[in-house]
């Protein structure tokens, strides 16, 4: 049974990719709109995730992101959590930079320091959610060998399959994803992540697009774990692009000082 | 005759003509409007063997519909009784659980027709129900318009501006007339899910909108309805019929599919709907470019309502509480039971972006069975006023600073005011008390210059000279680092204690880096430790000279037997912290000028020393399991004979894992003496499923040579459950 099931699942999947017929540049150039889609040259939002499991009390946390694109590899980012209490003032500071390693410190307020931890960790899941390490990395799409495999409405809307396959196992958490692309938005609006065997164990479907300000932005998502069945689901409630945020804030000064934080979050992502 | 003839046959034609037109008119109005999409196209079909062509449009409607809802009920057998009740009663009753509460509701069917809301409200008072709830949400709602007319070709087409060129959705057929955004509903009698089930089994014809009285009422988001218009569109058409897609957006695009006949979707400002007309039309040629206007998509009508979350605000409360109790296993324990409570409150208020206040309060309470009183303990928190620009922070008050990089014992941190009264139980960050300070911290980049002053010392907070985690404890005649002996103990029990309290404590300045690929930081410090060291009192150390069996004579030469002592010390070191294959590697080192010492005659002198942690930090198996190892020295630079160890080597460490998606903690935290015998270890199992409250179970061990920390605790083995909780 299971055999026929693998079967079938690679008659689709060679059907498919005959009846397309994209070369593997067709696929490389998705995934370099992929990761080129316009998303600001900053960006600053609100909003929180509700971590969910069957039985169990779903936990919020609700936290401010920001992400500066100093070029086109160099790429900052400050994640605040502002609840529940026993995390609230937490921070992530990430600098991913194309000539080193990415840098990466953490904030913890019971410790009152800034600690310098290791971006290389991929696998382990941030803040109790179904969210890995990696997932918050900006993964640049010359990581993976990319395959279009056709293409699929979902919702109503026309997607492109990709697989991404990383180049080198080691380099990531994950053996494939399936991404399935809305191109008008350039964004994914499902993607299946494999880890060794043919069944995914982890599902992004994304549930709310909105352009604002000109850019495709997802509200809404869920990730879930196709194992245990616990989900994540993140929305945004405001977001503002372009507010020239100063690098100040992407410094582990800032990291430390939440209250200093507060000059920089637009007065758009603040609102009720 | 002729004459006569020709009227007739032009009256006939005129009178069949109008016939034909008003029978056209009769039955086949201009819009059907589905809400099957089955229904939509057997409607299709249906007209095109008619002879009259048509095509399906897609609509999809904001509307407001209200869950009713009756309870609350706090627990789920009583709600499950009265669903059963209401059911009974042809109610459609199903038990929900409302999380903001945390108590069960009924849900008493979701409406979007006023008029029926208000018949279940009335059956239920009727029932004595009375504790209704109502709450509203938004969602969208898909309708299928069968346009009865010959399409024409498009007079409004635009390419999805911007982000690609091989966009599967050619193009896009619009009007670029606003409306307003206000929600607004549909103006036929409102179809809740109920009702649109009956009425299509009933009616198996769908809900006729004619031009005039078809009053749409469509949340003012930006729509735009794309139609596949021909053939060598992209967008894919999949059995089902299925071609048209609808992206919804944050302001309203009038769409219209067809040019001339201009049946079309439009939006009537003042009453706030879109109602559909025949005069709009899209303007030739117009091109509207999307990209330009907010958008939005939903794709997924089901998710979860929008939480009450809101921005913090300025005002920032906050309050810690612990409570715990446990076991002393040890026959040799001074008390079989210990209890601990522990409260923290704290407020925060930040009125400007420059000016921030923070006061605090914390309240300890102790008890152990040997002691019949309770310990409780009233202590200031951080309490301080902070100015801040972009170039430096200024803070006046106390506060708890931590200085270097290394846990449990970092050799740099001597800033801070260690908090003893519970021993190491709790976590080494839990382990400090506010310092009364001034704090001046400048920003340059990536580096920072930190300088504090503390102009009034404040010793380590002790617990009680009886209490099981004393530092001195007369109950047992015991010093901290010294082996016992009876001479000591008589000493201990019966002399006195003269606390030092008095000056300042000292200043330092900290310059730390974030440099490419590392951190670090240099300090230099003049200050004085707060953890205590206990020295004889010269006139009891002459007596003990000349008669060292007789403690009792000692202790009366003087009226202070011991000085606790903080002398000052220059302490000067850094620490450097990078990442290597994985790991986060850190060292920390520090050289103090004055250590005190006890040499051999009882005398006490201060002693350069040398203190270090080489600490690497990981994930194993890139999960979510930590692990920080640290190997820790600490030399005291003199040939002198001490009583005091010169050379101490540990290696410690913490563990965390989290287990079961993050609803169980396990912490393990140890120590292990590797030039003498002294161990500790402690394991926490937590349970963190009811957030924010924690439960545990936890288990503290100590060992070792009586002159070692665990050894000098070993009786204060501990197995203890808690619970605590942050708000």
């Amino acid at each position: 049974m299971k055999f026929i099931s693998c079967l079938a699942l690679l008659v689709c999947t060679v059907t498919t990719s005959v009846v397309y017929g994209a070369s593997s540049n067709d696929a490389l150039q998705l995934a370099k709109q992929l990761y080129d889609r316009p998303d600001g040259k900053d960006r600053a939002s609100f909003g929180y995730m509700v971590l969910t499991e069957a039985g169990h009390k779903p936990r919020v946390r609700a936290l401010y992101s920001y992400g500066k694109d100093k070029s086109y590899y160099d790429i900052w980012s400050l994640i605040r959590f502002t609840s529940p209490k026993d995390i609230e003032g937490t921070g992530l500071l990430t600098r991913d930079e194309k000539n080193t390693d990415s840098q990466q410190w953490v904030f913890l307020p019971a410790l009152k320091r800034v600690r310098k931890i290791a971006s290389s960790r991929k696998g382990g899941r941030f803040v109790g959610s179904d969210l890995f390490y990696e997932d918050l990395q900006n993964r640049i799409y010359t990581k993976d060998n990319h395959k279009i495999l056709g293409k699929e409405v979902i919702n109503k809307l026309p997607t492109i399959i990709l697989e991404s396959i990383p180049k080198n196992a080691r380099d990531s958490v994950y053996s494939k994803r399936l991404s399935w692309i809305h191109r008008p938005s350039l964004t994914a609006l499902r993607i299946d992540y494999y880890q060794g065997g043919s069944q995914p164990i982890k599902r992004l479907i994304v549930n709310k697009l909105a352009k604002k300000q000109g850019y495709w932005t997802i509200m809404e998502s869920v990730v879930k774990d196709l194992k245990s069945g616990h989900s994540t689901m993140m929305r945004i409630k405001n977001i503002a692009y372009d507010q020239n945020l100063p690098d100040s804030l992407f410094t582990t000064q800032t990291l430390e000082d939440p209250a200093k934080e507060v000059a920089f979050r637009p007065s758009s992502i603040t609102k009720k | 005759m002729l004459l006569i003839k020709t009227c007739q046959i032009l009256l006939g034609c005129t009178v069949f003509l109008a016939g034909g037109l008003l029978w056209a008119e009769v039955t086949l109005p201009p819009y059907r409007v589905f809400l099957n999409e089955e229904e939509a196209l057997a409607e299709v079909e249906k007209v095109r063997a008619g002879g009259v062509r048509g095509h399906i449009t897609t609509q999809r409607m904001k509307r407001v519909q209200t869950q009713l809802f009756i309870g609350p009920y706090y627990n789920k057998r009583s709600a499950r009784r009265h669903a059963e009740k209401l059911q009974q009663q042809g109610m459609p009753a199903i038990v929900t659980f409302d999380f903001s509460s945390s108590q069960f509701l009924i849900r008493v069917g979701v409406y979007t027709d006023q008029q029926r809301l208000e018949a279940y409200t009335s059956q239920l008072h009727r029932l004595g129900y009375s504790n209704q709830v109502q709450q509203q949400k938004t969602y969208f709602q898909t309708l299928y318009v069968v346009k009865l007319h010959s399409p024409k070709p498009q007079t409004s087409t635009t390419k999805i501006a911007g982000i690609n060129e091989q966009s599967p959705i050619d193009e896009v057929i619009t009007n670029p007339a606003e409306i307003s955004d206000d929600i607004s509903e549909i103006a036929t009698p409102p179809i809740s899910e109920e009702i649109t089930q009956v009425s299509l089994e009933e009616e198996k014809a769908g809900l006729s909108v004619s031009p005039e009285a078809a009053d749409v009422a469509v949340a003012g988001e930006e729509q735009i309805i794309i139609e596949e218009q021909t053939t060598e569109s992209a967008l894919i058409v999949d059995t089902t019929g299925e071609d048209e897609i609808v992206i919804e957006g944050d302001e309203e695009i009038i769409v219209n599919i067809d040019d001339d006949s201009s049946d079309s979707i439009m939006a009537n400002e003042d009453s706030q709907e879109i109602i559909i007309t025949d005069e709009l039309g899209a303007a030739e040629d117009e091109v509207i470019d999307v990209t330009d206007s907010d958008m939005e998509i939903v794709l997924d009508q089901e998710t979860l309502a929008d939480l009450d979350i809101e921005a913090p605000s300025a005002f920032d409360p906050s309050l810690k509480l612990e409570v715990s109790g446990g076991r002393l296993p040890r026959s040799k324990s001074l008390s079989d039971y210990y209890f601990y409570s522990l409260a923290l409150a704290s407020l925060q208020y930040q009125w400007s972006n420059q000016w921030e206040f923070k006061t605090g309060l914390r309240a300890d309470v102790s008890k152990q069975e040997d002691i019949t009183r309770s310990d409780v303990t009233l202590d200031y928190g951080e309490n301080y006023i902070r100015y801040r620009t972009d170039r430096y922070r200024f803070t006046l008050g106390s506060q708890i600073v931590l200085w270097g990089i290394a846990d449990e014992v970092a050799p740099t941190d001597q800033v801070s005011v260690q908090d003893l009264t519970q021993g190491i139980v709790p976590r080494w960050q839990d382990r400090h008390r506010a310092y009364p300070m001034v704090r001046w911290e400048y920003f340059k980049g990536d580096s920072k210059w930190d300088m504090l002053w503390m102009p009034w010392f404040r010793p380590a907070e002790l617990p009680d000279d009886e209490h099981i985690w004393a530092v001195m404890n007369k109950a047992r005649g015991t010093v901290f680092g010294f082996a016992p002996d009876p001479v000591q103990q008589v000493l201990v029990q019966e002399g006195h204690i003269h606390r030092e309290k008095s000056g300042s404590g000292g200043a330092g300045v900290r310059f730390s880096q974030k440099a490419e690929g590392f951190d670090y930081s240099l300090t230099a410090q003049r200050i004085r430790r707060s953890f205590p060291y206990y020295q004889l009192a010269e006139p009891v150390r002459q007596s003990l000279l000349i008669n060292p069996f007789d403690p009792y004579s000692a202790i009366a030469e003087s009226e202070d037997t011991w000085l606790e002592i903080h002398p000052y010390t220059w302490v000067v070191g850094g620490d450097i912290a990078f990442i290597y294959k994985d790991i986060t590697w850190r060292f920390e080192g520090g050289y103090s000028s004055d250590r005190p010492a006890t040499e051999l005659d009882l005398s006490v002198n201060n002693y350069p020393s040398y203190d270090w942690v080489f600490s690497g930090e990981f994930y194993p198996g890139d999960g979510d399991d930590r692990l920080n190892l640290q190997l820790v020295g600490s030399y005291l630079d003199t040939d002198d004979k001490l009583i005091d160890r010169k050379r101490l080597y540990y290696l410690n460490g913490q563990y965390e894992g989290l287990y079961a998606n993050n609803r169980w903690r396990w912490r393990m935290r140890f120590n292990h003496g590797l030039n003498l015998h002294d161990d500790f270890i402690s394991s926490e199992l937590a349970f963190l499923g009811w957030e924010p409250h924690e439960f545990y179970w936890a288990a503290y061990l100590f060992e070792g040579s009586p002159r070692s920390y665990g050894g000098y605790y070993k009786d204060n083995t501990l197995v203890n459950f808690g619970w605590r909780g942050e708000f």
